[in-house]
């Protein structure tokens, strides 16, 4: 099966003639993935969204989505994705919720009994229904996320491309959030690529991990194989989470523990510990 | 900036003006400026004003900050009265009721209304690029107006606004404007790269109305405007 | 700056009608160039160009009764068409608002369309670029454009419906009331001594009165007014010029007319 993504040495020169380059590993993303890439700020993580999402083009490399390239191929690739940025005030078009979720398939055409169908199913699924004929201005962080997402899936693309989502969200909010993203992933096979600097919810939410450090891709794993590359993560400014810290010292000593994703997990496995 | 009070007030204030249709409104208003706006006598322009102030009270508009955004029509109104025959006179006292007239009607219209269901009103008689237009402006007003607030608070935290020093206020505040400018700029082209994403070609489809029946303040506003044009007629 | 606060029914039917017919047609033809020019990408910008207008237009000065607009820096980034569509947009929302009158639309726009249409012609012709600074370049670019449209906006006025009609705001409610209190004070005197005065002479001493009635820090009549317009239209060509000057010195290659780009 073909990847999803796959990014193979780019360089972009920005207008204002700042170079940019992605190189080190091939970054592939493969159907049905949930792809995290971590990296500091300005080292590269918001360029190669833009390259994958369409809105730059590469002077040197490749860039393929779906086996096109992106750029030359816009109105074909931006079908396939579903796209949140950071800023969602920024991303909301309709005036009202409702509008704003009916915006894609309303320009693509669709009938609009089918769209009304569409918008009150997701907005269902995902707990929003009864802010459908709000002005999102006025709605909380959470809630614009949400309505962002449902904007987003209205379409059913098979890929998710997601940049900071879980900025601004109470810890609350990110959970809701992240088991959102995991039912997309598992009821629909929905590939997702998320760019984060939240360690702690990496485990929750990728199959694959990248890093990028100074415009290149210096790690690439199962988020249990990256964190334990401390000395790497540590160049690149990065610092694994607390209970993943814990349990590799734990690990170090010689306890049979594994790293855990969740601080349930990490319980259960030192209660195991301390009643031996 | 009262844009957001008043956006604010036509989203979350119930009356049955809240609820009439957007259309009749807008109609409703520019009758009223067309009888204001053609009227030759002060008891045809004081009339408009009673069905105003009947009407403001039926939406429950908060009365004090209806006559502080009216302060500017009232000021202007009274000077140029005053220019043109004296504030005594028949003419003065129908520019000043006219200028509060018709700023008046406007101002129930965007109270009671949301402003993307009067543009979508607009649309019937404005190309589709112009509503797109202003329905993003009006979102980027509310966008911008968070950052240059704290922008301004932070300028006057750190000394940058002193009653002193007039040449540096200026540099700052051209500072300030300069940021403000930078970023919704830039924010204009995050904007536009999330709608190509989204498939915008060029308009912004928008609900259609799907309610067809004439609500209670729907009735009331056409019978208010036959009447009071009815009555104009044969008085 | 020179946005009229007139209010609704001072303008006659002719001119308020004229100036909308010559608005519309001003107007149709930019969105049509920007269609066959395929400048809807332009859309987002309009948008927060009319929005940084609006608030902009919403700080006071302090030091003049005026308020800066930004018409001349808008017309220098964003082209005369697309600045003449944001100028639009603007006028509505504040005559909306109750800040001029629905039917001096048209004519607001036309005011404003002539500076971001100056703005971006003697900006794009090279005018003043002697002037090695950028801030200096920017200053008598909006200086000379707001001269000339204050000059025949003023001079519009004047013809049309009188001096009085010039006299500009202040953004501070106490001055509202104590103005129209000397304006009726004034008036009284006046009627005590011209008792059979004509109707066209108490409206020629009440147009006098008002001038008179105008005063900026020691001076009063027109030469305060005067001093106004100009103290306001220096104002906005310093903060103008410094914007540009910031522009230059934050984001240079938005000066450049052809950079090569691959970016959506």
């Amino acid at each position: 099966m073909k990847p999803m993504i796959k990014v193979q040495c780019i360089k972009h020169i920005y207008r204002d003639r700042t170079e940019v380059r992605l190189c080190g590993m091939d970054f592939i993303v493969e159907q049905g993935q949930r792809v995290v890439v971590l990296g500091a700020n300005g080292e590269g993580k918001t360029t190669l969204l833009s390259h994958v999402l369409g809105l730059l083009k590469p002077v040197e490399g490749t860039v393929e989505v779906a086996g096109m390239p992106p750029y030359e191929n816009f109105k074909e690739t931006r079908k396939k994705m579903g796209v949140l940025f950071q800023n969602v005030d920024e991303q909301m078009i309709g005036p009202r919720v409702y509008d704003d979720i009916a915006f894609t398939p309303r320009n693509e055409g669709m009938k609009e009994e089918e769209v009304d169908e569409k918008v009150h199913a997701l907005a269902k699924e995902l707990g929003i229904a009864s802010l459908l004929s709000k002005i999102p201005h006025y709605l909380s962080g959470g809630q614009k996320k949400k309505i962002a997402l449902a904007g987003a899936m209205i379409t059913e693309p098979p890929l998710l491309i997601l940049d900071e989502p879980f900025d601004s969200l109470d810890p609350q909010s990110k959970e809701e959030f992240i088991d959102l993203l995991n039912y997309f992933h598992k009821k629909k096979g929905t590939t997702i690529l998320l760019t984060t600097h939240d360690m702690n919810i990496v485990p929750l939410i990728s199959d694959v991990v990248y890093v990028i450090h100074q415009g290149h891709i210096v790690l690439k794993g199962t988020w249990q194989e990256v964190f334990q590359q401390e000395e790497i993560l540590q160049k690149a400014h990065l610092k694994s989470p607390l209970l993943v810290d814990l349990f590799l010292g734990l690990q170090r000593k010689g306890y049979p523990v594994s790293l855990p994703a969740t601080s349930e997990e990490a319980k259960k496995q030192l209660l195991t510990l301390l009643d031996k | 900036m009262h844009l957001a009070d008043i956006d604010y007030m036509a989203i979350h204030q119930k009356s049955i003006f809240h609820q009439s249709k957007p259309l009749i409104k807008t109609i409703f208003v520019f009758s009223l400026m067309g009888i204001l706006l053609f009227s030759s006598t002060i008891e045809k322009s004081i009339g408009v004003l009673v069905i105003l102030l009947l009407l403001s009270m039926g939406a429950k508009i908060s009365f004090p900050f209806l006559f502080h955004l009216l302060a500017y029509p009232l000021f202007f109104g009274g000077l140029f009265s005053l220019m043109v025959g004296g504030i005594g006179t028949k003419e003065g006292v129908i520019l000043l009721l006219r200028a509060i007239g018709v700023a008046w009607s406007f101002l129930f219209l965007l109270l009671t209304t949301p402003y993307s269901d009067i543009f979508r009103v607009f649309s019937f008689f404005m190309p589709t690029i112009l509503i797109d237009i202003f329905l993003l402006t009006y979102r980027s007003v509310f966008i911008l107006l968070d950052s240059v607030e704290n922008m301004f608070q932070s300028i006057r935290l750190r000394g940058g606004f002193h009653p002193g020093h007039l040449l540096r206020n200026f540099k700052n505040f051209s500072k300030m404007l300069g940021v403000v400018f930078l970023y919704a700029m830039e924010m204009s082209e995050r904007m536009y790269q999330i709608y190509a994403l989204r498939g915008y070609e060029g308009k912004l489809p928008v609900t259609k109305e799907s309610e067809q029946r004439l609500t209670i303040g729907d009735v009331l506003l056409i019978l208010i405007g036959m009447g009071y044009g009815i009555g104009m007629v044969i008085l | 700056m020179s946005h009229i606060h007139i209010p609704d029914g001072v303008f006659s039917l002719p001119i308020w009608v004229g100036s909308y017919i010559v608005m519309v047609i001003l107007l149709l033809g930019a969105l049509y160039q920007m269609k066959k020019n395929g400048l809807e990408r332009k859309i987002p910008y309009i948008a927060v160009m009319a929005a940084t207008m609006l608030i902009a237009m919403s700080i006071p000065l302090g030091i003049v009764p005026l308020h800066i607009s930004l018409a001349v820096f808008s017309g220098i980034f964003l082209g005369p068409m697309v600045g003449f569509v944001a100028v639009f947009v603007v006028n509505v929302i504040l005559a909306f608002m109750g800040h001029g009158g629905i039917t001096v639309i048209g004519l607001n726009t036309l005011v404003m369309g002539i500076e971001v249409f100056l703005g971006s012609l003697f900006f794009q012709q090279g005018w003043f670029q002697q002037k090695n600074s950028i801030f200096w370049r920017g200053f008598f670019i909006t200086f000379l454009t707001l001269f000339i449209s204050t000059s025949l906006a003023t001079g519009f006025l004047v013809s049309t419906v009188g001096w009085e009609f010039v006299i500009p705001h202040s953004h501070h409610e106490d001055h509202t009331h104590e103005r129209i209190e000397s304006h009726e004070e004034h008036e009284n005197y006046e009627g005590s001594i011209h008792i059979d005065h004509t109707k066209e002479e108490h409206n020629e001493s009440n147009h006098k009165e008002a001038l008179t009635e105008v005063n900026y820090l020691f001076f009063s009549g027109g030469l305060a007014l005067f001093i106004i317009l100009l103290v306001g239209i220096l104002l906005e060509s310093l903060i103008t010029g410094g914007l540009l000057a910031f522009m230059m010195d934050i984001r240079p290659h938005l000066f450049e007319k052809n950079h090569s780009t691959k970016e959506r």
